[in-house]
């Protein structure tokens, strides 16, 4: 049961956000358009992962290294966006220092085991980009509600992920050891959580018609 | 004894499922806050609107009671000065009985006295329309829409299907919808170029609604300017005054259309 949730409802959940953005695609603006193809490529990305592991039982681990610098790649584009000049100039930079620092904790470490040090960092760096925007968005001189804004669902569903996932990112390389139930039972949660983020990108999407995009720029 | 060690896979399920409990709670009290504070400006909002609102009312209400001051100076006045001009010359008696030149002079002062009367009292009326303190919004239209017909500038079609909710109406909002209307007849003849127009009063319910149309062109594609122009700024200020809303349809080159709704408490 637990291998069904793991291999098959979560990642079809993926098609929530993604059906909730393409029925409204005209509406999305540059930002949304980001994570709706964050969204997709990182269903594709967990489609060929599950391919690789359960149909041709091999190791996938290189396929979690590619997908460590996109996630972080899009999602620093993501909080872009919402930067005005010294902060897209900090991002750029943070962009360039952490695929350089990736780069050389894989030389050292080797493509067998997790970067789990610039992974936890990414994560890091990913929760300081949902907290500055949810102070910016708490800042903004709107006349909606909290709930009516898709990105504040967007930058939640981030923040739950990544704050949840951060220990588990930490430690993921004791996992490899670990036995069979502890690692599903890990897995379990993370998906949950991921499932979590699915739901509120989809909501995010659903209220993007009443969200006009804020820029300092 | 040997101490047992920890369960690191344990304390990472205990330091996510924590970490979720802070990062929830955060997002709540964030959400909480925001919302909070969105109430605070609404609020704060709703107050500004009903002082706004009570200003324009104080200033309208000043305006209506200056107009009827001047009015009646005016009828009052000079309205009776001039009577008594007219009449000092009928009984100026020259040395000459058949003197034609004062004749001439006589009737022409007389017409021309005449008509200074008639002006003042149609600018008086204008100012502060007697009928509609004593007969009624409905009168007051009627005979306002009776002298443009009569002007052969335009012509009015009055309807009236709410005379029971009319009766209701009071003072200042008669004064606000005749004042209105007064806007709107105005701005047909000045600018729309239409040969007809239509008035319709109609009951719904407690709500009073008023139709307005004329035959006209309507209005001109960047209505945003038009509606910014002095006249169409009196009419929304004056309807909101009363709590009335208007709703205006642009059919260009099909004439004007506005319904004016109150509802009478």
């Amino acid at each position: 049961m637990l291998l069904f949730y793991i291999n098959y409802i979560v990642p079809l959940s993926v098609l929530i956000p993604l059906v909730t953005a393409l029925i409204n695609f005209k509406y999305l603006s540059k930002p949304f358009k980001i994570i709706f193809w964050f969204v997709l490529l990182s269903g594709v990305i967990n489609l060929i992962c599950i391919i690789l592991l359960e149909v041709l039982h091999k190791q996938n681990i290189i396929i979690y290294h590619i997908d460590n610098i996109f996630e972080f790649v899009v999602l620093s584009a993501f909080y872009y966006c919402f930067q005005n000049n010294t902060g897209r100039k900090a991002i750029s930079w943070i962009l360039v220092i952490f695929i350089i620092l990736y780069i050389v904790e894989l030389y050292f470490k080797g493509l067998s085991v997790n970067n789990t040090y610039t992974h936890s960092l990414s994560a890091v760096i990913i929760i300081a980009y949902c907290i500055q925007l949810t102070f910016k968005q708490s800042e903004k001189d709107d006349k909606i509600n909290w709930g009516d804004d898709g990105i504040n669902w967007i930058n939640t569903g981030i923040l739950i992920y990544f704050s949840s996932g951060l220990f588990m990112f930490m430690s993921a390389n004791y996992f490899l050891t670990a036995s069979q139930f502890m690692i599903r039972l890990i897995w379990t949660i993370h998906d949950t959580i991921l499932f979590l983020q699915y739901v509120l990108f989809a909501i995010g999407f659903y209220k993007c018609k009443t969200h006009p995009t804020i820029s300092t720029y | 004894m040997q101490n047992a060690p920890d369960n690191i896979y344990i304390l990472v399920i205990l330091g996510m499922s924590g970490t979720f409990l802070l990062v929830t709670s955060f997002i709540l009290f964030s959400i909480r806050n925001q919302n909070k504070l969105l109430k605070q400006r609404q609020q704060f909002q709703q107050a500004e609107i009903a002082h706004q609102k009570s200003l324009l009312h104080a200033i309208i209400e000043s305006q209506e009671a200056e107009r009827k001051r001047i009015g009646q100076d005016l009828h009052d006045d000079v309205g009776t000065s001039l009577s008594g001009l007219r009449l000092m010359i009928e009984m100026f008696k020259p040395v000459t009985d058949s003197d034609e030149n004062y004749d001439s002079f006589a009737t022409s002062s007389k017409s021309v006295i005449d008509k200074i009367v008639k002006d003042v009292r149609n600018i008086s009326h204008n100012l502060s329309p007697t009928t509609l303190r004593y007969y009624g919004l409905v009168a007051a239209i009627t005979e306002h829409c009776t002298i443009i017909n009569q002007s052969g500038k335009l012509e009015v079609t009055l309807i009236n299907e709410a005379d029971q909710l009319l009766q209701k109406l009071e003072l200042p909002a008669a004064t606000a919808i005749y004042r209105v209307l007064e806007e709107l007849l105005n701005n047909t003849i000045k600018h729309s170029g239409a040969s007809k127009a239509n008035i319709h009063f109609l009951g719904k319910g407690n709500a009073l609604s008023i139709d307005y149309n004329d035959n006209g062109k309507g209005l001109q594609p960047g209505t945003e300017k038009v509606m910014s122009g002095m006249g169409l700024q009196n009419i929304e200020s004056r309807l909101l005054n009363i709590n009335a809303t208007f709703l205006t349809a642009s059919y260009s080159g099909k004439g004007f259309h506005t319904n004016i709704n109150y509802p009478i408490i």
